[in-house]
């Protein structure tokens, strides 16, 4: 009977150190799928803004003449300060154009520097993810496209 | 007979189950992060390779831009300097006096296109040379088209090639592209070297 008992007590001692073992390595382990969750995340994102703004860098590499805009950018919200035309792009968490709280942000800031021969025209693409805490920088690309101004 | 039902709770049982569980799962997070992290890296490089393609493709736009400007400049200087007679009026006259072409064009009987036309090319011809980066190419036989090059470095081992030939005097466009391509810059007798020979299957099995 004595040594009954003694086997149940040594038995809960037991548990109670594993379970207080297990609790400290399921926390480690925790975070390190919550790390691998977030560098997942980071790179899903990194991949598909890359894409969008080479999508955007393309079209404006396409265009022959300054009245023609891209189709993307015809979608785009449009702004004006200081000889920069801002245009805004708006999307949801699964990258699709949206119009009501954005996920993902991209910003094209075309810039015309004009000279007797033509116009060189500079776009910064900006793509950002939106948090409560505020906008994300995710990728940039600056790219260019040199239209000659024929008599 | 009363039968017994013992369970028996062996010492260590549950410590060898503990270990297992956290061996499991310190494994597969090991796993999961490498993985995401390799994805990342991936992700990373390819960014920066795409940057540093359209950071390329940007100064090879301003290239071009400076080389259309000294293009109008040609045009616009040659038809003063016929017009004229003369090249002291110009703002490049002591690149254009540097040339002996120049001088005899004003003296001869052409008629004022062709002279332009002459003007033109030996203007742009003398431009094109002073800017920094451009390669002339060779006029070929019975040709006398302009040809030149320029390149605009992307990364350490790639960089975008423009070729492109100077339209002659009456045309509206002043120039065309006639070749935009991603170069490796690479040493190529390196990669000769290094290159190796595989024998393809023939479509044979038996053996020989």
């Amino acid at each position: 009977m004595k040594r009954d008992s003694n086997q149940i007590n040594s038995f809960f001692i037991e548990i109670i150190i594993v379970i207080l073992f297990f609790s400290i390595s399921a926390a480690v382990t925790l975070q390190l799928f919550v790390a691998a969750n977030n560098r997942a995340q980071q790179s899903s994102d990194l991949s598909v803004a890359v894409i969008k703004a080479q999508d955007i860098a393309e079209q404006i590499k396409g265009i022959s003449s300054l009245n023609e805009l891209t189709e993307e950018l015809k979608a785009a919200k449009y702004t004006s300060s200081g000889g920069t035309e801002h245009f805004l792009l708006d999307y949801d968490k699964q990258w699709n154009q949206t119009q009501s709280a954005p996920q993902y942000k991209i910003d094209i800031a075309l810039t015309k520097d004009a000279v007797e021969s033509g116009v060189l025209v500079h776009a910064d693409i900006l793509v950002s993810r939106c948090k409560s805490s505020g906008e994300n920088q995710i990728f940039t690309l600056n790219t260019a496209k040199y239209l000659s101004k024929t008599p | 007979m009363k039968s017994k039902s013992n369970i028996h709770l062996s010492v260590g049982s549950s410590s060898i189950l503990m270990i297992f569980v956290v061996l499991c799962l310190t494994t597969f997070g090991m796993l999961s992060y490498v993985t995401a992290n390799a994805d990342s890296k991936i992700s990373t490089k390819n960014a920066e390779t795409v940057q540093n393609y359209y950071k390329a493709n940007q100064l090879a736009q301003t290239k071009l831009e400076q080389l259309d400007s000294a293009l109008f400049t040609a045009k616009s200087d040659a038809k003063q300097a016929v017009d004229e007679g003369t090249c002291d009026g110009l703002k490049n006259k002591s690149l254009y006096q540097s040339s002996s072409e120049v001088q005899p064009i004003f003296n001869s009987n052409l008629s004022k296109n062709e002279k332009y036309a002459i003007c033109y090319q030996i203007f742009c011809k003398l431009l094109l040379s002073k800017s920094s980066g451009v390669v002339m190419e060779a006029a070929q036989d019975g040709n006398d088209e302009i040809k030149c090059s320029f390149t605009a470095e992307a990364d350490q081992n790639r960089q975008i090639q423009v070729k492109l030939t100077v339209n002659s005097y009456p045309s509206a466009e002043r120039y065309k592209i006639t070749e935009e391509k991603l170069i490796s810059t690479q040493d190529n007798a390196a990669d000769a070297s290094s290159e190796e020979t595989f024998q393809l299957w023939q479509g044979s099995s038996k053996a020989q």
